[in-house]
Formats: structure tokens, C-alpha cells, sequence
């Protein structure tokens, strides 16, 4: 079961990952042999399995109370960002929801 | 294209609103908003190593009414699964959200007064999700800026099936969305803090062969947050179809943007809308079970929604649908209203008081009617002097200043100053005569045909009681008096 090339770029795309043609390469062998061996799996008889969405399949909601609790790392997070501008972080700049107009 | 039937807008939402919690989604820092930057963060919602998400049992629980004021159904049995994406402004590399079984399934949001007709929206689904941090762009340093304190707020999700047919009616289905979810106490939809954002999914379409719809291919404009700026940017959608289609260019399936200040929509970058979510359970949070019992309790602590409250104001207190309409949207006038009106109140007069001086006080001093030290029974005795003509409108006008201001009740106000108007017709009588002599050109005039010479002698007599007597009275009085007057000479 291999993967084309495409989908490995794919993915390495959505993994951020900047393979050059031999990690690629190398890559789609492994991926190849991990779902090769995941096979294994098609052969389980799930006819009468329900879906599974958590291990922890209880009935006991486990929610928290709504309260504030404050974690004091707040200046710590600050102080260990890479860069900052006031209280902000900074990134580099990145298309998306930004407000340009708040700055 | 003749014989083509018209082309008409489609357009469905995507609505998100923050729940109206105290603390964030999956951890114990405040969600309040307006905050100094990264100051409510914490190792969960920064996605620190190690750190575990807990529920917060009260946004799911706003979540189930926010579904039962739209009407959905709420699911027995949900679960939380991660939507995988990276942005800066999500540190953990995915937002934790609802997929293959939401918080609720179905709903109908109707309209009532779109073109005269009732128009029904369906609700697809409700879920529930964190919000994202917040980033802004330094013009300065061409960088972006991150703040973090809105990273990890609760979040309701609502979708809409594409049944809107013009941005005014996308516009009136918002504003109807935010009165009911005021209503539910689920949010308080504070628009200047982006308590609500919204992404509309458009196109143009026509029925086609068969009973199917044929169209241009769909615009999704992302993140809006003003009603405005979703009427304006469907309307640019409307006229940018309809121009493809004349020009016969093809539209393609993509991702837009909204620029306010040069009223477009733009193309988001094609990298950005290449979206592969690989939504999966979520191994850190257990399934939630919603016992029936539950949520029986929760629909029950909705109370009537502004829908059949506005009907209700029409039908039991014969109101127009736009002061209905007014006073439902802001529960707290509404509430003040009908225990008015309970308190003997005249209900168009209640109204027009209310959504004229309170309204107007509240918008003026941005003040909450529950900070004001009037009550609803002040109001029902000032207005029955009013109706009784014991005090003009203006004079109840300014008692009731002073009451918003001190809290002094109205009706002592009135008959501790001697405001109460004059309305009894002999020492009105009195008072019209004097000024008949005393300005008998203007008599003369009216005696003559000028009506116009009437309005400057009510207003002598008003003047001579310091604005106490009742002007319509002293009207008549004058009139009265003239012609007797007339006669005799």
C-alpha cells in the first residue's frame, strides 16, 4: 500500500515539514509500510462494535465548576516569548483574521 | 436568457457567539473581556506541555439553552474532537470543537416582519468550541502582535441552512438571533467586544430542470463582525455575482474577505483555503451525556422568546409591531413595560414613555435601567396625572428627570412644587380674560380669521401660569371666550 508522492507532500505540507526529494522518497516507503502493516486491522470483525469516540467511555460527566482561578504565569509566559512588544507577543506577520485597523 | 427564471441571493451563516461564562472553555482563567494583553492565560489554553482540558460545565450548559432558544434538538450523548489547523493565535496547533456529533441538531429562527411576510430560517446545528487568541497588526513593525486572553472562551457555534434571500434579511436574522440569545441569557452579544462574528456562505440561484437549483459557485466571507458589515458585504457579493454572470466569467469556490473601509471582499491567499482539519476525537476530554432531566430544566429557564413576546404585546396590549418590537429587543424595557402596565399604566402610554425618555436616557448616559432608582410604579402614577390632566406632558417630562436623577418619587414631586396643572375652567376663565385685555390687537387678529393669533394668546395664558395650565383647555377657553367676545361687540 503505497502512497503517491503528492499525498506525502501533502502531508508534510499540513505537518509544516520541508522534505527534499530523498527524505520524500524515504518517507513514502515508511508511510507505506506503517499502513501496510494497519491492515491488520480490516480483518477485525466490527459488525456488531458500537462507535468508539473516547477509551474512557463513561457515563460520568466530568465537567469543573465555572471559576476563576487565576494561574500567576501570566508574567513567566511574557517573560519567556521569544520576542515581545509591551504585553504582546510578536510573530512574524501571517495572513488570516487580523485587525489591521487596531494597531 | 430569455425565459431564464431570475436569479435570486442564497445566503446561510455562521454564527459565533461567547457565552456568557466566567471562566474560559477547558480552564480556570477569567474570560472576562477588555483585560490587559496575556494576562488570562494559563498552561491549558497556552497548550503548554502537560497541561489537560477540563469542561466547563456552565458554557455547556448555556450552549443547551442557546440551542433550545433556536429551537434545535439537544443530542443525548456528544463528544469534543480537535480541529487541527496552524495559526499562531492557537497554540495548541488545534481548536478543540464538536464535528460528527454536535451540542444540537435542527431549529427554525422565524422572522416576522421581513417584507410583510414571515420568512422561516433553519438552524442546521449548534456546537461548542474555544475561540482563538486575538492578533493584530503592527503597521510599525510590519509584525503581529498576539494576545492571548481570548484563547480558550467558550463558544457557541450556531449554522444556518442557506435559507436567507437578500442581506437585508441575513441583517434581520441577526438581529433577531441577538434578541434571543440576550432573551436565553446565553450571551450578552456585546458586538463592540466580538461577542458575535459571523461568516456568510453566498451565491446567486435559480430554479433549474427538474425541481433542482442551479447557481454561481459560493463565496464564503469570513469573520465579520458588525451587522453592518454583513449587510454591506452580501450586498458587494450580490452586485459581484450578478456582474459574472452578465460578463459570463466564471466564479470560483473560495474563501473571501471583507475590507470596511473600501467596501469589498477580497480573495483570501489559496494556501489559506486549503483547509485539511483532520478533525478527530478528542483523547483529553471524556464524552458528555446531557441527562434528559437536565436538559428539561435548562429549556425551562428560557423564558419567552422575543418572537411570541412581541405577538403578545400586540394581541394582549394592542401595540404597533414597531413599538413591540422595540421594547422586546431589550428585555429590560420589556420587563419594565408590562410591570407598568400592571401597575395601572395605559399601555401605549407606557410605551411611548418608555422607549421615548428611558430609552433615551439610557442610550444618552449608557446607564442599565436596573442602575436607575425609578420604578415601574412611578411610572404608572405619572402617567395616570398625565392622562387625568393634572400635569402637562412636559412637566412629567421633568419630574421625571428629577426622579431618574434623585429617586424622588414623581407624584410627591408634583404636589410638593405645585406643578399640578391647571385644569379647572373658572380660574382659567380668569386668567383668559386678562390676557384678552391685555392684548387686544392679537384678539383682533383672531377675531378676524388669523388662527395663527390663537397660539401667541395660549401662550400668554401659559406664560402667566408659569407653563401650569393645561394648554388644550386654555386653548378652548380662548376660543370660547373670543367668540362670546366677538358677539357682543
Amino acid at each position: 500500500m503505497r502512497m503517491s508522492p503528492e499525498e506525502v507532500e501533502a502531508v508534510a505540507d499540513l505537518a509544516r515539514m520541508n522534505l527534499d526529494p530523498g527524505q520524500l522518497e524515504r518517507m513514502r516507503s515508511d508511510l507505506g509500510e506503517i499502513l501496510e502493516s494497519m491492515k491488520a486491522l480490516d480483518d477485525a470483525d466490527v459488525a456488531d462494535v458500537k462507535p468508539l469516540f473516547n477509551p474512557a467511555e463513561t457515563d460520568a460527566n466530568v465537567t469543573r465548576r465555572d471559576e476563576v482561578v487565576e494561574s500567576g504565569i501570566a508574567e513567566q509566559f511574557l517573560a519567556s516569548a521569544p520576542k515581545r512588544e509591551g504585553d504582546f507577543v510578536v510573530v512574524p506577520r501571517f495572513v488570516g483574521d487580523e485587525e489591521e485597523k487596531d494597531a | 436568457m430569455t425565459g431564464s427564471p431570475e436569479y435570486r441571493p442564497m445566503i446561510g451563516l455562521e454564527i459565533h457567539v461567547a457565552l456568557a461564562t466566567r471562566s474560559k472553555m477547558f480552564c480556570g482563567c477569567s474570560a472576562e473581556f477588555g483585560a490587559p494583553p496575556n494576562t488570562n492565560v494559563c498552561p491549558v489554553c497556552l497548550g503548554l506541555p502537560g497541561s489537560l482540558p477540563a469542561i466547563n460545565a456552565r458554557a455547556l450548559e448555556l450552549g443547551i439553552m442557546c440551542a433550545r432558544a433556536v429551537g434545535g434538538q439537544v443530542q443525548a450523548r456528544m463528544h469534543f474532537e480537535r480541529k487541527n489547523y496552524h495559526y499562531p493565535d492557537l497554540p495548541k496547533g488545534y481548536q478543540i470543537s464538536q464535528y460528527a456529533v454536535p451540542l444540537a441538531i435542527g431549529g427554525e429562527v422565524v422572522l416576522d416582519d421581513v417584507e410583510d411576510a414571515e420568512r422561516r430560517v433553519r438552524i442546521r446545528r449548534v456546537h461548542l468550541e474555544e475561540d482563538a487568541g486575538k492578533s493584530t497588526h503592527s503597521a510599525e513593525t510590519g509584525h503581529t502582535l498576539l494576545d492571548f486572553n481570548r484563547c480558550g472562551v467558550p463558544l457557541a457555534e450556531i449554522v444556518t441552512e442557506p435559507d436567507m434571500r437578500s442581506p437585508g434579511e441575513a441583517r434581520a436574522f441577526l438581529e433577531e438571533l441577538r434578541a434571543l440569545l440576550r432573551v436565553a441569557g446565553v450571551s450578552e452579544v456585546r458586538m463592540e467586544a466580538g461577542e458575535l462574528r459571523c461568516d456568510v456562505n453566498f451565491n446567486l440561484v435559480r430554479s433549474a430542470a427538474g425541481d433542482g437549483l442551479e447557481g454561481t459557485e459560493i463565496s464564503e466571507v469570513k469573520n465579520l463582525n458588525s451587522f453592518r458589515s454583513v449587510q454591506r458585504a452580501l450586498e458587494y457579493e450580490v452586485s459581484r455575482h450578478r456582474e459574472a454572470i452578465r460578463g459570463g466569467e466564471p466564479l470560483v469556490h473560495e474563501t473571501r474577505h471583507w475590507d470596511e473601509e473600501r467596501g469589498i471582499t477580497y480573495a483570501a491567499r489559496s494556501k489559506e483555503e486549503a483547509h485539511d482539519y483532520r478533525y478527530f476525537p478528542e483523547p483529553d476530554l471524556p464524552p458528555i451525556s446531557v441527562d434528559p432531566d437536565l436538559a428539561q430544566y435548562l429549556a425551562a429557564q428560557v423564558p419567552e422568546l422575543p418572537r411570541a413576546r412581541r405577538r403578545r404585546f400586540r394581541n394582549e396590549f394592542d401595540l404597533g409591531s414597531y413599538d413591540a418590537r422595540a421594547l422586546v429587543s431589550e428585555a429590560e424595557l420589556a420587563d419594565f413595560f408590562e410591570e407598568a402596565v400592571a401597575e395601572g399604566a395605559d399601555p401605549k402610554d407606557a410605551a411611548n414613555w418608555i422607549l421615548g425618555e428611558v430609552r433615551g436616557h439610557l442610550n444618552a448616559t449608557g446607564d442599565s435601567l436596573a442602575d436607575l432608582p425609578v420604578t415601574p410604579r412611578m411610572l404608572a402614577a405619572l402617567l395616570s396625572l398625565v392622562a387625568a390632566g393634572e400635569i402637562s406632558g412636559t412637566m412629567a417630562k421633568d419630574v421625571w428627570s428629577e426622579a431618574v436623577e434623585t429617586g424622588r418619587d414623581p407624584v410627591s414631586s408634583v404636589e410638593e412644587s405645585g406643578l399640578r396643572q391647571i385644569s379647572d375652567e373658572e380660574t382659567l376663565d380668569a386668567l383668559v380674560e386678562e390676557v384678552i385685555e391685555e392684548n387686544p390687537d392679537a384678539a383682533e387678529e383672531f377675531t378676524a380669521g388669523k388662527e395663527k393669533a390663537l397660539g401667541f394668546l395660549v401662550g400668554q395664558v401659559m406664560k402667566k401660569t408659569r407653563g401650569q395650565a393645561n394648554p388644550q383647555l386654555a386653548n378652548e377657553r380662548l376660543r370660547k371666550a373670543l367668540r362670546n367676545g366677538s358677539d357682543h361687540r
